[in-house]
């Protein structure tokens, strides 16, 4: 009988695999699902550097099989802009919160778009400081809660969300821009399709490839998984919406300047 | 091959970290390191070695703790206000067990203070100036054939403990231009960096590898725990101070009055020693090469004898804080400082007749 | 200290940001590697910003040199004749100072030293370019002092300014100028 392994875990998890360290309902671990089955699919796995931030995200340190990094705090891009410098074949590419990525990270975040720098960049959007237990980030929604805006974000106080995805697209540098979601199954097919895009671009040298990927936090965002679900199909995509926002074929742009 | 050139200090340090096969330089420019920058930027892409601005110092240091994670050879070069902003990721590179080398040119503080020369950087380079208390060896070289010779030294011992290490000279060093002989100095073997990042397929086991700072949070073979791996780390810089302790005396034999002086001043303070002896006075010096570790043990047998000390540096008085836990209170230490400087502005040198001055006034 | 074996000498050049000071002293450093050993050469500028000084300590010697900065030097070439009075204490007793003679308003304060006064601006003037006074004072400070042969310089200025013929020139010419000056103030 002809018998073919529908599910399971990617190769490159170790095992145990990193779903032990989140809550329930995290929906990182899905992200760092479809990033490997893309590294996987690819062929990549064997010679990329992942370079990690600081926040949930980084657990998966523990549990992929690929050359990690572990950075310091925002620091993932000016890190990982080294190791792709010195070491050109490799795939390079940064995994990040919204708050290690465009929070304190933000200089280096667009000092590596400015250069346009063969990196691609993955980063989880859960609308919030999750592993410090719920604060106000750059993401968070108007009148949403944390920890830090018992009241909710107040614009006139902690000013707007800001669209990372959108900011990206707006650099000479980024070859790939897009936002995607894992709330269902289209989400998570169309998220994985843009990031091995995104992966494609760094390999043909196009510049600065970035994903988005809206994730959810049952514990800070204090409702169940279901609900979670239905909040990011509703509230955070009508703040967030899905899509490629550039998608640069040329290297032209990145040639020498007149 | 062995090259005679005429060179500023701040080139030398290129022409150092060239011959010992630095592969990568990250630098901002900040005055009065511009020089360091700029010699990178001009030599090294056309050698196929890695030259980069960065937005920033925060760039830069994130930049050498990414490539030194990847094995390279990295360094950077800041002064005073850019140094500041490195402290946290010098401690990133402690605990990550990543060899990089940052030469810190040091300029008037605090604060922007001035854009010129002083030495008041002493306590920040020496006792680990960002979180967590840590230790990094700190060189200073006081000619321009010693700043082409330690920075190749620095990424020898950089390498062989796995922590970041600290090239501390000052604008007058970075300034001043002296003949030198540029060449490969051999340092002896060095463990493969087998630790090194370099894709999963590319390590010689085949076996993926995770350099982190945070062992205490996620802790990596074979460290069980935080304790033993702080264990680990104390265990090395134990062995810094055994082994790697440098410095150089002069006219140190029978004499009653010590000059302690790093850097410029050093040279200052040598010139000083000749006309002290020229007139008979019963005056040597003691110039620390390593910074950290620091040479207590020579300047407590000096004590012992009952020499009086005079310690020059250019600033409120730092390094004398090391030569007073030397003493350990035998005998008296003096200091002339940034406030002795021959004309009272940012351009104002401690210079020889000055420190001359304060000997005959001490004897 | 004060006198030095022959081995050694030391200069200090000083004058106002613009007039080619320190190109003066790079001159004299690149040129003295050919024959010593050890060679320093430490500029310092912009000390006062108004009026820009600047100074550079040229030194080369056949020892070790302990110090490149140094108080007082054998010689003190004075670029502006405004300045005297600012560099007049930076000359060793039994020295010698340069001075160029225009703009020199102050009088010579101690006695125990040689001032020379070189009219440097005046016959770069008359060449048509003046800029070089800078050459003219040193190829003066070179015969004056005998400071090293002169052939050193010369060559110094072919490597630096070979590939620029109206400059090399130029500055050739300066400086034959300045050792015949300083070749007749010795008289």
């Amino acid at each position: 009988m002809n018998k073919k392994k529908v599910c399971g875990n990617p190769k490159i998890w170790k095992d145990p695999p990193g779903a032990v360290m989140y809550c329930p309902g995290c929906q990182h671990p899905v992200i760092h699902r479809i990033i490997s089955e893309v590294l996987e699919d690819m062929g990549i796995d064997g010679k990329a550097i992942c370079v990690l931030g600081v926040g949930c995200h980084a657990f998966v340190q523990i549990s992929w099989n690929l050359d990690i990094l572990s950075s310091a705090h925002g620091r993932a891009l000016d890190s990982a802009t080294a190791v792709k410098r010195l070491n050109s074949d490799a795939i390079v590419f940064t995994v990040q919160g919204d708050g290690d990525c465009i929070g304190i990270g933000a200089g280096a975040f667009i000092g590596a778009m400015v250069r346009g720098e063969k990196i691609t960049t993955i980063m989880y959007n859960n609308t919030n400081y999750g592993t410090t237990g719920g604060q106000l980030a750059p993401t968070t929604l108007l009148g949403q809660k944390t920890a830090t805006t018992p009241h909710g974000r107040d614009a006139a106080l902690e000013g707007y969300p800001v669209h990372t995805a959108e900011l990206a697209a707006t650099f000479k540098g980024t070859a790939y821009s897009a936002r995607g979601s894992v709330h269902t199954p289209a989400d998570y097919q169309r998220t994985k399709r843009y990031i091995k895009t995104a992966f494609q671009k760094q390999i043909d040298g196009v510049g600065f490839s970035f994903v988005e990927v809206l994730s959810a936090c049952p514990p800070n965002w204090h409702l169940s998984p279901v609900k979670c679900l239905k909040r990011i199909g509703e509230d955070i995509v009508s703040e967030f919406p899905l899509g490629e926002f550039k998608n640069e074929d040329s290297t032209e742009r990145l040639s020498k300047s007149k | 091959m062995t090259e005679r050139m005429f060179v500023q200090g701040n080139e030398a340090v290129g022409w150092g970290a060239l011959y010992c096969g630095c592969d990568g330089f990250f630098g901002y420019p900040i005055t009065p390191q511009n020089e360091v920058t700029q010699w990178f930027a001009h030599e090294f892409p056309k050698r196929g070695k890695v030259f980069l601005q960065s937005q920033s110092e925060v760039g830069s240091i994130n930049m050498l703790f990414g490539g030194a994670a990847a094995g390279f050879r990295v360094m950077t070069s800041t002064s005073g206000p850019g140094w500041g902003l490195m402290q946290e990721t010098i401690s990133h590179c402690v605990a990550a067990e990543l060899p990089c080398v940052i030469v810190l040119v040091q300029r008037g503080g605090p604060g922007a203070g001035s854009i010129r020369h002083a030495q008041m950087d002493y306590i920040t380079a020496t006792r680990g100036g960002g979180q967590g208390g840590y230790k990094n060896i700190v060189l200073a070289p006081s000619s321009v054939q010693e700043i082409h010779d330690l920075i190749q030294l620095g990424f020898h011992l950089a390498d062989k403990y796995r922590n970041p290490l600290v090239i501390l000279t000052d604008g007058i060093l970075g300034q001043v231009s002296e003949s030198i002989e540029v060449k490969t100095i051999d340092f002896g073997p060095l463990d493969k960096k087998l630790w090194a990042l370099r894709g999963r397929e590319r390590q010689e086991d085949g076996k993926s590898r995770i350099v982190n700072s945070a062992v205490g949070v996620l802790p990596l073979p074979p460290y069980p725990n935080y304790i033993s791996w702080l264990k680990h780390i104390e265990e090395k810089y134990r062995e810094m101070e055994g082994s790697e302790l440098r410095y150089e005396t002069y006219e140190a034999e029978g004499a009653d009055l010590i000059l302690v002086a790093y850097g410029y001043t050093a040279r200052v303070s040598k010139e000083a020693v000749n006309m002290a002896r020229a007139e008979g006075h019963k005056v040597g010096m003691i110039r620390p090469i390593t910074l950290w570790p620091f040479p207590y043990s020579v300047i407590r047998e000096k004590a012992m004898l009952g020499c009086k000390f005079l310690v020059v540096e250019d600033s409120l008085g730092l390094l004398i804080d090391d030569v007073k836990i030397g003493v350990e209170g035998r005998t008296d230490v003096h200091l002339v400082g940034i406030l002795d400087r021959h004309i009272p502005t940012d351009g104002g040198m401690i210079m020889p007749g000055r420190v001359f001055e304060e000997i005959k006034r001490l004897l | 200290m004060e006198e030095k074996s022959n081995s050694r000498t030391d200069v200090i050049m000083a004058g106002l940001g613009g007039m080619g000071v320190l190109i003066a002293g790079q001159i004299l450093a690149w040129a003295a590697l050919k024959k010593y050993q050890h060679v320093s050469w430490l500029p310092s500028y912009g000390v006062e910003k108004r009026g820009g000084l600047c100074e550079c300590t040229v030194i080369f010697s056949d020892q070790d040199i302990a110090s490149p900065l140094i108080d007082r030097a054998q010689t003190v070439v004075v670029f502006d004749g405004s300045q005297l009075k600012t560099f007049e204490p930076r000359v060793l007793p039994g020295g010698m100072i340069l001075v160029e003679s225009s703009g020199l308003e102050d009088e010579q304060e101690r006695r125990d030293y040689e001032l020379v006064k070189i009219p440097g601006v005046e016959i770069a003037v008359s060449m048509g370019i003046r800029q070089v006074s800078n050459l003219i004072l040193l190829g003066a400070y070179i015969s004056i002092r005998d400071a090293m042969p002169s052939e050193l310089i010369e060559k110094e200025l072919g490597r630096r300014f070979g590939t620029k013929k109206t400059i090399l020139e130029c500055n050739q010419k300066a400086f034959r100028q300045g050792l015949e000056l300083g070749r007749n103030a010795k008289k």
